[in-house]
C-alpha cells in the first residue's frame, strides 16, 4: 500500500462539501472504443451476447455486433474480414474432419460445451451406445425397436455441414463415423434452435445438441454409453461428447477485440454468468 | 450455507482527532535504547489512540524520539490478554490467533514461535512495562495506520472487491474478486467482517426492495434465496430453465426475469407459491434487463437484435455475406402486464449503445445512450417518457457512466474532467451530487441511511457523514 500517494476525494452531502482521501491509482477515463463483430456458431452466440451486454457496461462506447450461422462460418468471416471474431466449436486453426485449418488464425478458448444425444418425448429409450448411434446415423439402424424401443420408425434429424455440433458430435459421439444422407425420415437444421424445436415437434425423432438448449418436457436426453449428460459428467471425465468453444481471430488479437476475449475469459465471467448459462467454464476441465 | 466465524474487526469510520500518529522507531532513526536506570525517569504522558473506532487514552513515554506505550492499555484497547511467566509475558490477540512473548529490557521477542526484534527494547517505567506499538500491534495481526493514528485490532482485509450492496440493517456486502473462490464479505456498521459465503453463484444476486433478501441463480438454472441477515440460502420452486436479469417487484413478492436458453422469454416465480408464470413468450430472442414499475403494470425491458449472416445453400465460404447493420440494442415496454391482449411496444430505434434500463416511479424509463462512433464525448442520460412517445435527453454535460432506481430515486455514476461523481437525478434532470472523487470509481451502492459505497481501484471505500473511510487495502 503506497500511503504517500493519495488522491482527494471530496464529498457532498446535503450540499455541504466535505473531503477526505482515498489512497490508489488515479481515475482514468475509459477511452476504449471501437466496433467488434462476432460471427458463427449459434451455440456460443447466448454466452456472446450476455459477455457483450457486460462488457459495455465497462467500456459503453464499444459496439459489439453478433450473429450465428454455424460454426464454419466464423473462421470463414473472420478470413474474409466481414467479423473480428469467428466463433466456432472446435479449433479452426487446426485440421478437422471435413474442414482444413484456417492458416493464420488464432484460437482463443471461451468456454467448455457439452452436447447431447436428444430424443423427442415419444421415445421410450433412455441410453444408446456409440455403435447403435452409429448405425442410426448412418442409417442401418431405422426402426427404435431395434435399440429397445417401440416399433416406430427412426426420424434422423442433424445439423448441417459446418455445424461445429455436427463435427464434435461425428467426432465423439459417433466416434468418426458417417451421417448418411436418406431420402425419408431425415432432416437438416441450421441452428441449435432449431434442433430444439425440430425434435420438440416430431414424434419418434433423434438430433443432438449443447447441453444449454435442454429444457421442457418435448425433447429429453439419453445417456450416452450409460452416462448421462451433465456438466459434472464432463469435468469428472466419464461423459465424452463435448469440446470447447473457441473464438478465432486473425492472428493475436488487439485493442477492443483482445479486451473482450479477456473479458470472456476472465474468472469474473467464467464463474459468473458463463455458468449460468449452462456452459461450463474451461478452468474446469485443467 | 456454510457460516465462517468472525474473521475480526475494522474501524467503520474514519476518525480524524488530534490523536498521536504512531512512528516505528526505525521510522524515527532512534538511538540505543535508554537505561534501566534512565527509563525510570521517563516521563509518563497520556495520549489519545483510536483503537477500533474507539478512542481511548493510552500511558506513554518516549525513548530516543520513539514512542512506547503501555503494554497492559494497548492489550486492553485490542482485546489482547497478557499472561506472565517469570521475566516473560505472552501477549495473546483477542481471537486467539497470534503470541508474542518478551521480556522487559530485550529487543528480542517471539511472534507466532519465530525469533523478532524491536528497535527499541520494551522499557519498565513506575511498574508498568512500554513497548513499540506498530510491531506489538503488527505481530497481534493487527494494523496500524500511520496517516491518521488509528489501529485495528486485525488488519483491513486486502484484495480486488466488486459487487457492493447493503443489507436492511446497514451492514455492507461486497465480493471478494481475488479468492479463489469469490467470497461474499459482510462487513457491519461496527467494521465487523465475516466471510458470509463462499458459493460463487451469489455474486451479482438481486436484492429484495426491503433489502432482507437477495435472489439468484445456479448453474443449473435453478432460483434460490439468500436470507441477508442470516445467510441462509433456500431454494424457489423447480424451474430450471435458464433465467437472467433477475429483478425484484415493488412489493416483493415476485421476482421477474429473462427466461430461456435464447433469452426469449420474460416470467416471474411468485415467493409465496414458488410458481413460474410467463409474462411475454413473443419468440423475439436475446432479451435483457427487465424492469417492473412500481405498481406492477408495466415492463421495460431490452432486446438485443443480432446481425444476419447467409450464405448460399451450399455454404459456401465465398456466399457468406452479414449484415450487421441492424444489430443492435432496442428498448421495449410492456404494459397492461395480465392481460392477454398486450403487446410490446418498441421505444427506441437509434443504433446507439443501450445501457442500464431503469423504469421510474411516475412511469418513465431511463437509459444510458453511449456513441460507439465517437461522434458525441459524453454518455448520456435519456428518458423515455410515460407514453413512449418522447425520448430526451435527462443529463448530458457529464459522462454518464451508470445509473439505477434507489427507493424510488434516480443515481447516476458520472465523469468529467474532474474524476468521478454521483449524483441524485431530479426528474427534471437537476443534479445533486452526493459525493467525487478522482479515485477511479467502477461500482457503487447506497444504503437506506444514505450511507455510499463504492470500490475504487478494487478497494472498498465507504462514504458516511462526509467521511471516508478504506474498508479494505
Amino acid at each position: 500500500m503506497n500511503w504517500v500517494k493519495k488522491l482527494s476525494l471530496v464529498a457532498v452531502a446535503s450540499a455541504v462539501l466535505l473531503s477526505t482521501t482515498i489512497s490508489g491509482s488515479a481515475w482514468a477515463k475509459d477511452d476504449l472504443k471501437g466496433k467488434i463483430t462476432v460471427n458463427g456458431s449459434t451455440a456460443l452466440l447466448p454466452l456472446t451476447l450476455q459477455a457483450a451486454k457486460e462488457f459495455q457496461k465497462l467500456h459503453p462506447k464499444v459496439k459489439i455486433a453478433a450473429s450465428g450461422k454455424g460454426s464454419v462460418t466464423g473462421p470463414q468471416a473472420v478470413k474474409k474480414g466481414i467479423a473480428d471474431i469467428g466463433a466456432c466449436d472446435w479449433d479452426a486453426s487446426m485440421d478437422v474432419p471435413g474442414f482444413k485449418a484456417f492458416e493464420g488464425q488464432v484460437a482463443n478458448k471461451v468456454a467448455v460445451i457439452p452436447f447431447a444425444t436428444i430424443v423427442n418425448k415419444s421415445v421410450n429409450v433412455d441410453n444408446l451406445t456409440t455403435e447403435q448411434l452409429k448405425g442410426i446415423y448412418a442409417g442401418k439402424i431405422t426402426n427404435w425397436k431395434e435399440v429397445g424401443g417401440s416399433d416406430e420408425d427412426i426420424v434422423v434429424i442433424t445439423r448441417s455441414f459446418g455445424s461445429g455440433t455436427r463435427v464434435n458430435y461425428q467426432a465423439k459421439a459417433l466416434d468418426g463415423g458417417d451421417i448418411v444422407k436418406k431420402a425419408k425420415n431425415y432432416k437438416e437444421v441450421g441452428s441449435s434452435g432449431d434442433m430444439k424445436t425440430a425434435v420438440a415437434t416430431t414424434p419418434n425423432s433423434i438430433g443432438y445438441i449443447d447441453l444449454t438448449y435442454i429444457s421442457g418436457t418435448d425433447i429429453k436426453a439419453v445417456k450416452h454409453d450409460g452416462v448421462e449428460a451433465t456438466v459434472e459428467n464432463v469435468i469428472n471425465g466419464k461423459y465424452k461428447i463435448w469440446s470447447y468453444g473457441y473464438y478465432m481471430t486473425k492472428g493475436e488479437p488487439t485493442g477492443a477485440t483482445k479486451a473482450f476475449i479477456e473479458y470472456v475469459q476472465s474468472k469474473k465471467f467464467q464463474e459468473g454468468s458463463l455458468k449460468k448459462l449452462k456452459f461450463i467454464p474451461i478452468s474446469a476441465m485443467k | 450455507m456454510k457460516m465462517s466465524r468472525v474473521l475480526g474487526m475494522i474501524l467503520a469510520s474514519a476518525v480524524v482527532t488530534s490523536a498521536a500518529t504512531l512512528t516505528s522507531a526505525a521510522a524515527a532513526g532512534q538511538k540505543p535504547a535508554a537505561t534501566q536506570s534512565g527509563a525510570s525517569q521517563l516521563k509518563v504522558v497520556n495520549q489519545s489512540v483510536v483503537i477500533d473506532g474507539a478512542s481511548i487514552s493510552l500511558k506513554s513515554v518516549t525513548v530516543n524520539q520513539v514512542a512506547l506505550y503501555s503494554l497492559r492499555d494497548l492489550a486492553g484497547g485490542l482485546g489482547a490478554s497478557i499472561k506472565q511467566s517469570g521475566t516473560e509475558l505472552t501477549v495473546t490477540d483477542s481471537m486467539g490467533l497470534h503470541a508474542v512473548i518478551l521480556k522487559a529490557g530485550a529487543k528480542s521477542y517471539r511472534v507466532d514461535g519465530s525469533d523478532a526484534q524491536f528497535a527499541v527494547a520494551p522499557q519498565s517505567v513506575q511498574g508498568s512495562l512500554y513497548v513499540e506499538p506498530i510491531a506489538l500491534v503488527n505481530a497481534l495481526g493487527g494494523e496500524a495506520l500511520p496517516d491518521t493514528g488509528e489501529i485495528r485490532s486485525m488488519a483491513r482485509l486486502s484484495g480486488q472487491f466488486s459487487a457492493p450492496l447493503f443489507d436492511a440493517a446497514g451492514n455492507l456486502l461486497v465480493t471478494q474478486e481475488d479468492a479463489e473462490i469469490p467470497q461474499l464479505i459482510k462487513i457491519g456498521k461496527n467494521g465487523q467482517y465475516d466471510v458470509f459465503s463462499n458459493n460463487g453463484n451469489i455474486v451479482g444476486a438481486a436484492l429484495s426492495p426491503d433489502r432482507t433478501a437477495a435472489a439468484f441463480t445456479d448453474e443449473n438454472g435453478a432460483l434460490f434465496l439468500l436470507n441477508m441477515g442470516n445467510g441462509t440460502v433456500k431454494r424457489l420452486g423447480t424451474d430450471t430453465s435458464v433465467k437472467t436479469d433477475l429483478t425484484w417487484s415493488a412489493d416483493g413478492k415476485k421476482i421477474y426475469f429473462i427466461q430461456g436458453d435464447k433469452q426469449e422469454k420474460i416470467a416471474y416465480i411468485s415467493l409465496d407459491e414458488a410458481k413460474v408464470t410467463e409474462v411475454l413468450a413473443d419468440k423475439v430472442e436475446n432479451k435483457s434487463e427487465v424492469q417492473v414499475s412500481a405498481d406492477g403494470k408495466k415492463l421495460v425491458y431490452f432486446v438485443t437484435a443480432t446481425g444476419k449472416a447467409e450464405t448460399d445453400k451450399e455454404g459456401t465460404e465465398g456466399s457468406l455475406t452479414i449484415d450487421y447493420s441492424k444489430a443492435g440494442t432496442q428498448a421495449f415496454s410492456l404494459e397492461k402486464l395480465g392481460n392477454k391482449e398486450a403487446k410490446p411496444v418498441q421505444l427506441t430505434k437509434d443504433q446507439d449503445n443501450k445501457l442500464y434500463l431503469s423504469i421510474l416511479p411516475d412511469g418513465s424509463a431511463s437509459y444510458i445512450s453511449a456513441d460507439p462512433e465517437g461522434q458525441l464525448q459524453n454518455s448520456v442520460l435519456k428518458l423515455i417518457s410515460p407514453d413512449g412517445t418522447k425520448i430526451s435527453n435527462l443529463v448530458a454535460d457529464v459522462d454518464v457512466v451508470s445509473s439505477e432506481v434507489i427507493g424510488g430515486k434516480l443515481m447516476i455514476l458520472a465523469e468529467d474532467a474532474n474524476g468521478c461523481h454521483l449524483f441524485e437525478v431530479a426528474p427534471a434532470g437537476a443534479k445533486t451530487e452526493l459525493f467525487g472523487t478522482k479515485a477511479a470509481v467502477s461500482e457503487w451502492a447506497v444504503a437506506a441511511d444514505g450511507t455510499i459505497a463504492v470500490i475504487a481501484d478494487g478497494k472498498v471505500i465507504l462514504v458516511k457523514d462526509g467521511k471516508t473511510t478504506e474498508l479494505t487495502k
